[in-house]
């Protein structure tokens, strides 16, 4: 499977969890919405790391470069964690307002970027990495 | 390839998008004070100097200068291509295509044809500036996203539709003399058909999935409907002799099929979260149903103005509107942000998005902006007692919307104004 596939549709299922959680912050029930706020945070969590731990190390390797897009998208996933803190306290105090005001600047911030991943940076990766870029995949399943 | 010429960020300064976005409501504002002004016998007949001064305040004023903004933030961050120099560039297009709009309108208004000249040099320049600058960068750029494609013909008819405009103002500011009614249906359906709604969709192509959480736009539908639209209106121009009853019918179609495709993926959207702007994507998708259907309709001449009320506010501003409370609200915050973390801050006293513009000052301005629209249509469809209630609602709502962003931006001042003490 390419990097574009399998990180596209990661993209997606956190996406998916993503908006369920919203929905029930927004109906009040905030005990499933703390439950998907968790398995959203664990999931895009995995996916930054797997990116900066492996992905975009190996990509720089290849290209000899540091400092190009990969330095972008790493100061976008930090911008993504300061909004992750803060929809974590509103999740802590149930502060639908709150929560609803950073969840929209997250989603909005998240989906550029997966637009700029997904429509140029993976695959560039693809191309570049080959075969190596889906080694690295087969070691996650 | 170069992989180094290559930057996913690079947004351009804040105030390259918003000194489009901010003087868009102004030019409709503008707008609205002459419809006041003139009264009920605007709508009498399609070639009344004021309605086009109306008409162009609210096609150049309100939609390219959202336009031209939004792209020139979208470029750079979408596409992966750098602009340069982008607080020169877009000083010098915004500023002159400013001073066209006003010296076009006031040609029109005070029957002064010399400033048609005036006009067209001004914003001749404008628009060369732009599609030059947009053009060799979306030649450029390494996306291979079907809205890049779309922008490229949107891009096109651009240039038709502007260089058809320059000569018809050079030919009322009496330096030429051509017969022109052939001219100008040619310069509105490339630039309604083509620019506005190719722009438009290509847009929508990105920003519905992402933003709305919906499946992708088919992938025959993103492959065939933008160029088949286009390859409409450049037939229409090129073989007016067979623009009878055939392409209009087939433009209609493909209309119906955008709307109608875009109507089932808004109502399958995974985020079901109320949101002003999905509102404001609604009203732009029934409004393009309506006029569909009417396109094809056995109507009056005179149904003529009530069509391009529909397109041009109903569906165009409305997107547009919509558009505005996402980009504006996100920039603010994307620019607070990073010039936080780039003094070494931790964020927290970022005002979120909806801290920036709250949702329901949004919404409010939604239902004025829907109410002006049906009033509007009403008034041009013969109600004319509605008139005067059609035009205040409209000047209210693109005052609400004025304010609304003026507030974001000095939300913004105050507070890297803090930031930089």
């Amino acid at each position: 499977m390419t990097i574009t596939a399998y990180m596209s549709n990661d993209h997606k299922s956190c996406d998916d969890i993503f908006t369920d959680m919203e929905s029930a912050a927004h109906s009040g029930d905030w005990e499933r919405a703390t439950q998907l706020w968790h398995s959203f945070h664990h999931d895009l969590e995995r996916h930054l790391k797997r990116e900066e731990e492996q992905l975009f190390p190996a990509f720089e390797a290849q290209n000899g470069m540091q400092g190009g897009p990969t330095s972008v998208m790493r100061h976008e996933h930090e911008q993504m964690r300061g909004l992750m803190a803060q929809i974590a306290l509103a999740v802590t105090n149930n502060d639908v307002d709150e929560l609803l005001g950073q969840t929209e600047t997250l989603l909005i911030l998240m989906q550029q970027h997966n637009a700029k991943e997904e429509q140029v940076l993976y695959p560039m990766m693809d191309r570049v990495l080959g075969s190596a870029g889906e080694d690295i995949i087969s070691t996650w399943k | 390839m170069n992989y180094t010429a290559l930057s996913l960020q690079q947004t351009p300064p804040i105030s390259v998008p918003l000194r489009f976005m901010l003087s868009a409501p102004l030019f409709a504002i503008l707008a609205a004070v002459l419809m006041l002004y003139t009264g009920p016998e605007l709508f009498m007949s399609r070639w009344q100097p004021a309605l086009l001064a109306i008409t162009h305040l609210l096609t150049l004023g309100f939609l390219a200068m959202v336009m031209f903004g939004a792209m020139f933030q979208l470029l750079p961050v979408l596409m992966g291509s750098l602009l340069p120099r982008p607080v020169l560039l877009s000083s010098i297009i915004h500023g002159l295509l400013s001073l066209g709009i006003v010296l076009m309108a006031w040609g029109w208004i005070g029957v002064l044809p010399v400033l048609f000249n005036w006009a067209s040099l001004v914003l001749g320049t404008s628009f060369a500036i732009f599609i030059g600058l947009m053009g060799f960068y979306l030649l450029r750029s390494l996306s291979t996203h079907i809205t890049r494609y779309m922008m490229l013909m949107a891009l096109l008819a651009l240039l038709g539709t502007i260089t058809l405009g320059l000569l018809m103002l050079l030919g009322l500011g009496g330096w030429t003399t051509t017969p022109v009614h052939h001219w100008i249906d040619l310069h509105l359906s490339w630039g309604l058909a083509g620019w506005v709604l190719l722009l438009v969709m290509g847009v929508s192509y990105q920003v519905i999935p992402m933003f709305q959480i919906t499946s992708e736009y088919p992938q025959w539908h993103k492959r065939w409907i933008g160029i088949s639209i286009f390859t409409l209106v450049l037939l229409l121009g090129l073989v007016p002799s067979i623009t009878g009853q055939l392409l209009p019918l087939l433009l209609a179609a493909l209309v119906l099929i955008y709307a109608l495709t875009t109507m089932r993926l808004l109502k399958a959207r995974r985020r079901k979260l109320p949101d002003v702007t999905l509102r404001f994507w609604w009203l732009a998708m029934i409004s393009l149903l309506v006029l569909s259907v009417l396109m094809i309709s056995p109507l009056p001449p005179s149904a003529y103005i009530t069509m391009t009320i529909l397109f041009i506010i109903g569906f165009a501003m409305s997107a547009a509107n919509g558009m505005l409370y996402k980009i504006i609200p996100f920039l603010i915050w994307l620019h607070l942000n990073t010039r936080l973390q780039a003094n070494g801050r931790w964020q927290g006293s970022v005002p979120n998005m909806r801290q920036v513009i709250a949702e329901h000052h949004g919404y409010r301005q939604f239902l004025l902006h829907l109410l002006s629209l049906l009033l509007l249509l009403l008034s041009s469809a013969g109600f004319t007692y509605l008139y005067y209630s059609a035009a205040l609602g409209f000047l209210l709502s693109q005052l609400y919307l004025f304010w609304n962003i003026i507030n974001a931006i000095r939300l913004y001042q105050r507070i890297s104004g803090q930031n930089s003490e």
